[in-house]
């Protein structure tokens, strides 16, 4: 019978018994009786009526959930009555298991959820790495590999029962509906190079029309393209039909053939690309010459599907002597000792491809699991805090737990009550983690740019997880308060009238507060450093200034230009933009500084001798005329790139210093010559200056050879030894140093790159110091995310500390007015109290701070320029902790000053 | 003699007799506990309060089922009535009873003298 028809059962009783009284009465009256005469008789004669309605509702109970229901009804009732401790200890645990739970949350989302495809376990890749782009050279790749060697393993790859070739990034198309009357500029959009069986190994249906198939790569097949999901509902808004017409494509007209299926985003973990195209049409798509007869560019990888009951392994192994046996046939004859060398020791190296690739995962995995120990820490805090709650709280109650045990409750209903009341509120604090967790889960992906492609939401593991560290929190921090609270020992007489105990101590609130202490400074040390790596990445010094660059991105090849045109816009380029109003210098280069991006060759100096295992790779970057004025990086020795430096003129490079010293050291480099490539050509690059060390693509790195060669040669068809004439003469970052603010420019700019060709995309305007910002975008994150749980540790820990302090002043308000009464300044008990809080602070420090050290220490991958032990960081937390300390211990240091001396004494 | 003392009927007697009673007619509270007492002549003693959580018991086990009604006095009582179930179980036990009682007696007989 459920609560609410007993209560009508009870009702019913008492108005039934009611009845039966009055019918009594009434007729004793009738016989005579005066009316007080027959009430008094007839409740005699009925019997005790409060003992008869409790036997009759007693028929009714089910002990054991009476309890419990009356328990949490008493507990509630409580809680409310406390709302301060109830708010404080609610949120403090929400706050401990919500970050916990979106932490966990997000770890599964990024390193264990698989790709939306059939069948993950069984997909394998040839390589998982992240970088995208491609490699021009003579080699014995294993990561990257060219088309030739795509049409060799499509025939001969065991192990596998089908596998799929794809280019190794994406490319920028421009985008044009055929018979589409709008005028204007062309849409921008991406698409990614695939081979016809790359749908079907993966196991990805289409969500309208069909996917990419093998037909599809032949070469006189018309020329298809399978629209992402989201492309299709962004762009088309889910219209069927826009199957079957033509775009245009970077110049080449493509017919959609399909959109790809709902979740699908492709092999790499973030947005999907917004079209697939078949791989053979990769000289329109990247707009450069062929690559599919191409032995030397690498620019594919190739993701399999595992036959049933292969290992990886197994399929590796095979797969690696298919590899030799590829390139042993490529060399022919004329395999040199130190190719044959090589060749053996590349292996390949296959890894599990269910989860595609994520850089995700790679940048992330490492940071998250950090922070899940971050967040561990603050839980225990958490517990520790609500525990000091409720052991200060149980102090103020034992009046009442006396007066229940001497009216003849059981210890172990009183035992019960306690646990079942903490429990409650640990219920309650998870109920409120958990939709915390759940908005913070969607808050963190968004920060991190993952909401787009992962399902990021608590799945049912999650939530068990939670369930069972709440249902945890509050066994832990109910079994020991109710431990206390039911050992009570009432001997003394004088307990039922205070509430005091014989001898209390408070040794194991102080250890949690000590505890607190402890671990809130390992997270604020923590946060301290990486807040000061942060600031040491941002305003090192890059060799150049960072201040008043403008940086614009175009492309010409989206704009349609052939090589031979390039020189022409290059010099229009110089010509007009550096005479922009509010532009102190321009200049062109292919990579704009930290953009991420760059290139690297290998090369080779004529009239040198290698040392044996040296690796001969330079950092390249094509600059026009004035770069090195523009960006104020210093020439040490020789000229800068310039004006002079055309297609018709020799050959030039300048170096940098780290360049000089690792291939010139002690000699003067001006005027040697060395070569893109191996071996040796001539008549190669002049080295014609020296240019000061910089940071040119990411702040964390290391002085490393640069070579800077001039963009307006590398249109020519030979360019430092190799062929060039393609892609590599498409440059298209615009630095501008500005004389006043950087944005009021950008406007100047964009007018002026319509008046010199109206085709010219605008990519992106930006300035050094976002761009700076942006590549930061890692540590900000870490940096912000731990600098939050350390404020909310020091936090909780405050709170902890004022509650012990708050509690041992209460119990020594005798003692203060006493003091007092005697004498005592009001400063001297205030001090009395500040020490007791200073103490547990120093305590505290000197067992957190060598945690502290050792937690620095496990992250100092992440640190920059700062030691593990950093005493910036260090100092700093301590004078922070010190000040929440004594603000905590302060205020209940006031009240004990505020104790009127007489009151203590008349209840002494 | 001193002070009558109460022998306290055996577990299942009250009820008993408040299903005899209902079995003749349904009733509120107030005329059962006269009826059980004209019904024994005053030989029973019964505390009039003690009906109520025997006919509580009888509710729960679903012996007898109660509604509000006016009583013929326009009063508003809780009148009791025997269910089937009740009825069945009154005289599984009251012959069980009665047989228990029979052995009783015998044993209990006076001497021949």
């Amino acid at each position: 019978m459920s609560l609410f028809r007993r209560s009508r059962v009870y009702d019913d009783l008492s108005d039934e018994i009611r009845q039966h009284l009055e019918e009594k009465v009434d007729a004793l009256v009738a016989e005579g009786m005066s009316r007080e005469d027959a009430v008094a008789s007839a409740r005699r004669e009925f019997g005790n009526v409060t003992l008869i309605e409790e036997r009759g509702r007693d028929v009714w109970r089910r002990p054991f959930l009476d309890d419990l229901a009356a328990d949490l009804r008493y507990g509630l009732r409580m809680l409310r009555k406390t709302p301060a401790f109830t708010i404080t200890a609610v949120l403090t645990l929400a706050l401990g298991i919500g970050a916990n739970t979106a932490i966990f949350t997000l770890l599964d989302a990024v390193m264990l959820q698989n790709l939306p495809v059939k069948d993950p376990g069984r997909l394998v890749l040839f390589d998982d790495g992240l970088s995208e782009g491609s490699y021009s050279g003579h080699g014995f790749r294993t990561d990257y590999f060219s088309y030739p060697s795509w049409e060799y393993f499509r025939e001969h790859c065991p192990g596998l029962a089908a596998i799929c070739a794809f280019r190794q990034g994406t490319d920028r198309l421009v985008m044009h509906m055929v018979g589409s009357s709008e005028k204007g500029p062309k849409e921008q959009a991406t698409g990614h190079l695939v081979s016809g069986e790359y749908f079907g190994v993966l196991g990805v249906d289409a969500a309208a029309g069909r996917v990419l198939t093998p037909g599809d790569d032949a070469p006189g097949a018309p020329n298809a393209a399978v629209l992402s999901y989201t492309f299709w509902q962004k762009r088309f808004g889910g219209d069927r039909s826009v199957i079957g017409r033509a775009v245009e494509l970077n110049g080449g007209v493509f017919t959609i053939v399909g959109a790809a299926s709902r979740e699908f985003f492709g092999e790499r973990v973030r947005e999907a690309p917004d079209f697939w195209l078949p791989l053979t049409r990769q000289p329109q798509v990247m707009q450069r010459e062929s690559l599919l007869r191409d032995q030397d560019t690498y620019w594919l990888n190739f993701m399999g599907r595992l036959n049933p009951g292969v290992a990886i392994a197994q399929a590796q192994a095979a797969l690696d002597t298919e590899l030799h046996r590829f390139y042993t046939a490529r060399e022919g004859d004329k395999i040199s000792d130190d190719n044959r060398r090589q060749l053996s020791s590349a292996h390949l190296q296959l890894k599990p491809g269910g989860r595609g690739i994520s850089w995700m995962r790679v940048m992330y995995s490492e940071p998250l699991h950090v922070l899940t120990a971050v967040v561990a820490l603050v839980l225990l805090i958490a517990c520790a805090n609500v525990a000091t709650l409720l052991f200060a709280r149980g102090s103020a109650r034992r009046r009442e737990l006396f007066a229940r045990l001497a009216l003849g409750a059981s210890r172990v209903r009183l035992f019960r009550q306690l646990l079942t009341e903490s429990v409650l509120l640990a219920c309650m604090g998870g109920a409120a983690g958990v939709l915390l967790a759940w908005w913070s889960s969607k808050a963190l992906a968004v920060t991190v740019g993952l909401s787009e492609v992962v399902k990021v939401r608590p799945n049912a593991l999650v939530l068990c997880f939670t369930c069972g560290v709440s249902i945890l929190t509050g066994v832990v921090f109910g079994l020991l308060p109710a431990l206390r609270g039911s050992r009570l020992d009432f001997r003394t007489g004088s307990a039922l009238k205070t509430g005091e105990l014989g001898a209390t101590r408070s040794g194991a609130t102080r250890a949690l507060v000590v505890l607190q202490v402890a671990v809130s400074s390992v997270l604020v040390v923590s946060a301290g450093l990486l807040a000061h790596t942060l600031v040491t990445l941002e305003s090192q010094n890059l060799g150049y200034s960072s201040e008043k660059l403008l940086l614009v991105s175009t492309d010409p090849r989206l704009a349609g230009y052939k090589v031979p045109a390039l020189f022409g816009l290059y010099q229009r380029f110089q010509d007009r933009l550096e005479r922009l109003p509010g532009v102190r210098s321009f200049a062109l280069a292919r990579h704009s500084p930290v953009s991420g991006s760059s290139s690297t060759s290998n090369f080779t100096i004529e009239g040198y001798r290698e040392p044996a295992g040296a690796e001969m790779d330079v950092s390249k970057v094509e600059v026009g005329p004035r770069f090195f004025e523009t960006m104020e990086i210093p020439i040490v020795l020789g000229r800068p790139i310039g004006p002079r430096d055309t297609p018709a003129s020799p050959t030039v490079v300048v170096v940098n210093q780290t360049f000089v010293r690792q291939f010139f050291p002690h000699q003067n480099p001006l005027g040697r010559r060395f070569s893109l490539g191996s071996p040796y050509r001539a008549p190669g690059a002049e080295i014609v200056g020296v240019a000061a060390d910089s940071k040119f693509y990411n702040l964390r790195e290391m002085p490393k050879p640069m070579a800077f060669f001039a963009a307006w040669q590398s249109c020519a068809d030979t360019f430092a030894g190799r062929h060039w004439g393609g892609r590599e003469s498409y440059f298209g970052e615009l630095i501008f140093r500005t004389s006043g603010d950087a944005a009021g420019v950008s406007a100047e700019v964009r007018k002026a790159l319509g008046e010199i060709d109206p085709r010219l995309p605008v990519l992106k305007v930006t300035t050094l110091r976002e761009q700076t910002r942006d590549s930061l975008g890692r540590e900000r994150m870490i940096a912000k995310f731990c600098g939050s749980f350390a404020l909310l540790a020091l936090v909780l820990a405050s709170i902890g500390l004022y509650g012990t302090v708050s509690y041992s002043v209460a119990r020594r308000t005798n003692e203060f007015g006493i003091r007092m009464a005697l004498g005592a300044q009001q400063s001297g008990v205030l001090w009395l109290v500040l020490r007791e809080s200073l103490v547990l602070l120093l305590v505290g420090l000197v067992l957190g701070l060598p945690l502290a050290a050792a937690a620095g220490r496990s992250i100092k991958s992440f640190l920059y320029g700062v030691a593990p032990v950093d005493p910036v960081a260090v100092s700093a937390a301590v004078v922070l902790m010190a000040a929440f300390s004594l603000l905590a211990g302060y205020v209940p240091a006031r009240r004990a000053t505020k104790v009127d001396p007489s009151a203590a004494l008349r209840s002494e | 003699m001193g002070k009558h003392e109460q022998r306290g009927l055996f577990p299942g007697a009250l009820e008993l007799m408040i299903l005899r009673t209902l079995k003749r007619q349904p009733l509120h509270g107030y005329a059962l506990v006269q009826e059980i007492k004209r019904g024994s002549d005053e030989l029973l003693q019964i505390e009039e309060g003690s009906l109520y959580p025997a006919l509580q018991r009888l509710l729960k086990d679903g012996l007898v089922k109660a509604e509000w009604s006016l009583s013929s006095t326009n009063r508003r009582v809780r009148t009791y009535r025997l269910t089937p179930a009740g009825a069945k179980h009154l005289e599984r036990e009251a012959s069980s009873f009665q047989r228990m009682l029979a052995g009783i007696t015998r044993v209990l007989a006076p001497e021949e003298s």
